[in-house]
């Protein structure tokens, strides 16, 4: 049940920012985070393919 | 009510607070077993700051505060009672001499223990002290940037030692909270003062309106308009948002609600399930004043509330059996008038903050400060504002009395309310537990639009949406949401990434 909040209180200290929301934002930021460091790895595979795929088709004709 | 809570501490049912939550956050036990979970204590009426909307006068202390002995008795009785969480107020709580020893002795009872201060000349030395002897958050009260701050607080430069507190706070490792409180002028300083509030270390940020008591009854100005909620509420959602993202968790006040299109965000911190389900004065709540005044909140006003002083009855048997502490647990929606008496909230709300409706009209059970009234009231081109018809006696805690004007909102066009018949008003089964407590109501969220329902309905009645159909889209969307969550934190936790922190931590 909700914490109630006495006007003349001090704030809620140990109430930490749950629910899916948040944890969603969480993980967004550390794949972002590590995106940023190591690089986007599915796009530069998906063009290592489009490469070979280039290459590979060379000399058909 | 009877006399059964003679309950010994290890006889109340185990503690077990949900992950995140504080452990301030009520358990059902909390409401039938009775236990006051939060006490407010003001040890010193002592006051070194000259604030124009304080309720309670504080300046000088009170001719017959509590003694060493006896106020060590009170945490101790406070103990027993199940008080998991004590915040020392004053005045200011370290103008009072023995304020060290009152936070030992509250520590070793294991209660989480804080103060709310001004913090003029809070010094290093107190805060060393102090964290000595275990305490463990400090709330800093700052009510605008610096012009803004120093008026209303009486003292030039209090501002700036406001700011400089939170972070010598935060260098000894305490938690560190501001709260605002919101009048006629705040609203524009909220997001520059947020991002000042972060940057000196805040990780919790309490929100709550000035309300019509002592000083401010002197400085009606001060107040701001009911109908103004129609600005602050969207900028307090934005500010939630926007706080959340960067480490600082917003903690609106009781007196910030209700039911609007923002209470899903409100009180659960993430969880909507949490929403406000009326005043805890007297129910799991206890305010004590320098002199060993009791009441069920701190802020109600003492000629009204007081339930009895520790130097005639022990806090347990004022807790027990004083009428004016248990009114909260009896109340029900026949007290309400005005607006709160047919509003569909009626019973879950109880016109939100007691101190807040009664100080402003003479009576509780009706209060202009509510989105969800003030939505409603301008859909019809209406506005509510108050002015003052009575000033307020030279006491502590002492009210007026202000005047509610309905009026037209310039330029809009008006719309008749709907007449609601009182007897339409749901009122929920409360079975009473043998100590005489109650649980309050539980409203679901509609999925659809967000808004509170009571458990009954089959439609929604703001959005109209089938309400059973809503819930299973959203089971099925939570669902997928939660698989996401659970193969991210796998994949993550494979390579090595790990979380930030969230925000209040």
């Amino acid at each position: 049940m909700a914490s109630g909040i006495a006007l003349y209180g001090g704030a809620i200290t140990d109430a930490i920012a749950g629910g899916d929301l948040a944890k969603l934002q969480g993980l967004q930021a550390q794949a972002e985070d590590h995106l940023k460091q190591y690089g986007d790895i599915p796009t530069l595979l998906a063009l290592l393919k489009v490469e070979i795929a280039k290459l590979e088709g060379r000399g058909k004709y | 009510m009877t006399d059964a809570i003679s309950l010994a501490p290890g006889d109340l049912a185990p503690i077990a607070i949900p992950d995140g939550k504080p452990v301030r956050y009520r358990l059902e036990r909390d409401y039938t077993e009775l236990v006051p979970v939060h006490v407010v204590w003001e040890v010193t009426l002592a006051c070194n700051l000259k604030c124009q909307h304080c309720g309670s006068r504080a300046g000088r202390p009170r001719s017959d505060e509590l003694n060493t002995a006896e106020a060590l008795e009170l945490i101790d009785h406070l103990a027993e009672l199940g008080t998991r969480e004590l915040t020392l107020i004053g005045g200011e709580a370290y103008l009072r001499r023995d304020w060290i020893e009152l936070i030992r002795r509250s520590r070793d009872h294991g209660i989480r223990t804080g103060i709310q201060t001004g913090a003029r000349n809070l010094t290093d030395k107190r805060l060393d002290e102090a964290a000595e002897a275990g305490l463990q958050g400090v709330g800093v009260s700052i009510d605008g940037l610096p012009e803004l701050h120093d008026r209303v607080r009486g003292v030039p430069g209090s501002y700036a030692q406001a700011i400089d507190a939170l972070k010598r706070v935060k260098a000894r490792g305490m938690a560190v909270s501001v709260n605002t409180q919101i009048g006629a002028e705040t609203a524009e300083h909220l997001p520059e003062l947020m991002d000042r509030i972060i940057e000196a270390g805040a990780t919790h940020w309490q929100i709550q309106l000035t309300v019509a008591m002592g000083n401010a009854v002197d400085n009606p100005e001060l107040l701001l308009q009911p109908y103004k909620l129609l600005e602050v509420m969207p900028l307090l959602a934005r500010l939630y948002r926007e706080g959340e993202a960067r480490g600082l968790l917003m903690v609106v006040g009781n007196n910030i609600g209700y039911f609007g299109p923002y209470e899903h965000i409100w009180r659960g911190f993430g969880d909507d399930t949490d929403h406000w389900n009326g005043c805890s004065a007297g129910q799991t709540g206890i305010g004590i004043e320098a002199d060993g005044t009791i009441k069920g909140c701190p802020s109600l006003a003492t000629s009204l509330y007081t339930a009895g002083n520790v130097r005639d009855m022990s806090v347990g048997d004022i807790w027990r059996h004083s009428e004016k502490m248990s009114f909260g647990r009896l109340r029900d929606v026949e007290e309400l008038w005005g607006y709160c008496r047919t509003c569909y909230y009626a019973d879950v709300c109880r016109a939100g903050c007691t101190w807040t409706s009664e100080s402003l009209l003479g009576k509780r059970g009706n209060n202009p400060y509510c989105h969800y009234r003030v939505l409603d009231l301008a859909k019809h081109g209406l506005r509510e504002r108050v002015v003052k018809i009575k000033e307020a006696p030279a006491e502590s805690f002492a009210v007026g009395e202000f005047a509610l004007i309905t009026e037209v909102i310039p330029g809009a066009e008006v719309t008749p309310m709907p007449v609601r018949d009182p007897k339409a008003v749901h009122v929920a089964p409360r079975e009473r537990s043998a100590a005489g407590g109650a649980l309050p109501p539980s409203l679901t969220p509609c999925r659809s639009c967000a808004g509170y329902i009571w458990p009954h309905e089959i439609t929604c009645p703001h959005c109209e949406a089938d309400v059973a159909q809503a819930q299973e889209t959203y089971d099925v969307d939570s669902q997928r949401r939660r698989a996401l969550i659970a193969e991210a934190t796998r994949v993550f936790a494979k390579l090595g990434i790990t979380a930030n922190a969230g925000a209040g931590v």
